[in-house]
């Protein structure tokens, strides 16, 4: 075998895949939309229209409630009276929980009351994704697929933080604990930011691209996923001190084609919490575990079984830890807002459609 | 060919049309968004399965799914990567299934000169340490070696950054030599 260089490797691969395919897909075609024809499909489709007529009547419905409610002023939460919610006795945390719906920020739930969502009143913002809240909850940074913005609750305006290059998954932003730094995940690197815009420093985590990215909740450390989706490799659970020292992997999903998402420290330290997707399936999709595992890595448990999604990879959803650290939101995009308790032992579904719940610090 | 972002965002537009309909139950449109990628997805299949008939079955049951979970696509611009995702995956779904039950042929074996050309042999060579490789770098090599991709839309195909792409295929170009070098 002669066969050494790079370029005629390429040209054989080139010939070879060329002899071996042929592409006539017509009558493929006709069959396959036979068997559409008989096939019935999953799932409603509520957002079926284009994406700027889904704005258009997104924002039409949001002014007309904000003009029943009497109100066009921006930056306010329009909560309920809170009402005994017989459903939830475990889960009173006097917190709200912000989430996403077709990636847009526009909602609150009360967890302490009755889970019933509340709209929040902010203008209708592009699609949006991980969301993370200041500590004194009065400003959230959020990713959109070119660049991070940081909201503010009272006036209602954002303000763009930094560029991303325009990737997927996008840019992650995670406020620190002590609202000095925000940490934005660059492909495989972490910057770490001011909330003014401008930048400290730079660390180096993983090759592949980050994913989720949380905080120690003392900011000492930092966890984050790398993403595992789309090149069918499995990601890894990183953990690295904020200067860069003590940097180590924490855990593997299970097999290749899996990916570790939606991650969230515990308020108390002891657990990081991820969802891992442990096998993709044509038919039912994704299968989701809620794992925890503790940050020296030597203590790793299913908390729960998340059941399916048939989501794409990039949305499968987030996960938020209650400040009480007894309850995790899981969201799972067009299923719906699930609060798990943190021992696994329970789960509730609060609302439909919700995806990225961020925990809300009580100002 | 060069498109425009013009030609683009048209382009963009009418997919999400086709999309929504196709979504909301119209095979009209799900005819029309498949039409113009059926064909690569069929070759995609076919390279890496090495088999038109199972490349066949994967095609049909990647766009049969792709039909039954439509309704659950959020976004409309990542079409192209789910439908891929999808065709692979039941790609790799098969050769699993087929290193179960592995096909033994026992007729149909060619008598004529059993010497093939120094170039067929080299091909013959390289596609056969391209069907040892993983589905995803026998999946990258495709799109870049047979489809003839940019950097940047295999990056959009895989949903990855355009750096990351390239650090995978050029890890899997090192995977194709060293299963050249291990058959060697």
């Amino acid at each position: 075998m002669t066969i050494h260089r790079t370029h005629d490797v390429g040209e054989l691969l080139k010939r070879g895949l060329s002899e071996r395919t042929a592409g006539d897909g017509d009558e493929m075609l006709a069959s396959i939309v036979r068997a559409a024809a008989t096939t019935p499909q999953r799932g409603a489709r509520p957002w079926a229209l284009p994406i700027s007529r889904r704005l258009l009547v997104i924002g039409a419905v949001a002014l007309l409630l904000a003009a029943l409610a009497g109100t066009l002023a921006v930056g306010r939460f329009l909560l309920p009276e809170p009402a005994p919610n017989p459903r939830l006795p475990a889960y009173h945390h006097n917190g709200v929980i912000v989430v996403t719906r077709d990636g847009i920020p526009r909602e609150v739930v009360d967890i302490g009351a009755d889970a019933t969502a509340a709209r929040f009143d902010l203008p209708p913002l592009p699609p949006i994704s991980r969301i993370s809240w200041s500590p004194d909850g009065m400003q959230f940074a959020y990713a959109r697929p070119d660049s991070i913005w940081i909201a503010d609750v009272a006036s209602g305006t954002s303000r763009r933080l930094t560029d991303c290059a325009s990737q997927f998954p996008p840019c992650v932003p995670a406020w620190s604990s002590d609202g000095r730094e925000i940490a934005v995940s660059r492909g495989g690197h972490i910057e770490f930011m001011n909330p003014d815009g401008t930048s400290v420093a730079r660390l180096s985590v993983s090759v592949s691209t980050i994913y989720a990215l949380a905080w120690s909740p003392d900011g000492s450390q930092l966890a984050a996923a790398t993403d595992g989706f789309t090149a069918f490799d499995s990601s890894t659970l990183y953990v690295v001190q904020r200067d860069g020292s003590d940097f180590r992997a924490l855990a593997d999903a299970a097999a290749p084609g899996t990916a570790i998402v939606g991650l969230a420290w515990a308020p108390d330290g002891s657990r990081i919490a991820y969802i891992n997707t442990t096998t993709w399936n044509a038919q039912s999709g994704y299968t989701l575990s809620l794992v925890g595992i503790d940050p020296a890595g030597s203590h790793r448990e299913v908390i729960a079984d998340a059941g399916a999604c048939f989501c794409l990879g990039f949305n499968v959803g987030g996960l938020a830890w209650a400040p009480d650290g007894k309850v995790l939101a899981l969201g799972k995009p067009g299923e719906g807002l699930f609060l798990i308790a943190a021992d696994g032992s329970t789960a509730h579904k609060v609302a439909d459609e919700w995806e990225f719940p961020a925990w809300r610090p009580v100002p | 060919m060069e498109v425009s972002d013009n030609a683009r965002g048209r382009a963009l537009i009418t997919d999400g049309t086709l999309i929504a309909r196709a979504g909301s139950g119209d095979t009209d449109a799900f005819a029309d968004l498949l039409a113009p990628r059926l064909e690569r997805l069929w070759r995609t299949a076919q390279a890496i399965l090495g088999n038109e008939a199972d490349a066949r079955d994967a095609t049909q049951d990647a766009c049969l799914s792709a039909w039954t979970h439509l309704p659950r696509l959020r976004d409309e611009a990542r079409f192209d990567a789910w439908l891929n995702r999808v065709l692979v995956n039941r790609c790799r779904d098969m050769l699993r299934s087929r290193n179960r039950s592995r096909e033994i042929v026992l007729d149909g074996i060619d008598l004529r000169d059993p010497r093939p050309s120094p170039d067929a042999a080299d091909t013959a060579s390289v596609l056969a340490a391209f069907d040892r490789l993983s589905v995803a770098d026998r999946h990258i090599l495709v799109l870049h070696h047979l489809h003839d991709r940019p950097l940047t839309e295999i990056a959009s195909t895989l949903g990855i950054p355009v750096g990351t792409a390239k650090s995978r295929l050029h890890t899997a170009r090192r995977a194709l030599e060293r299963a050249l070098e291990a058959q060697a």
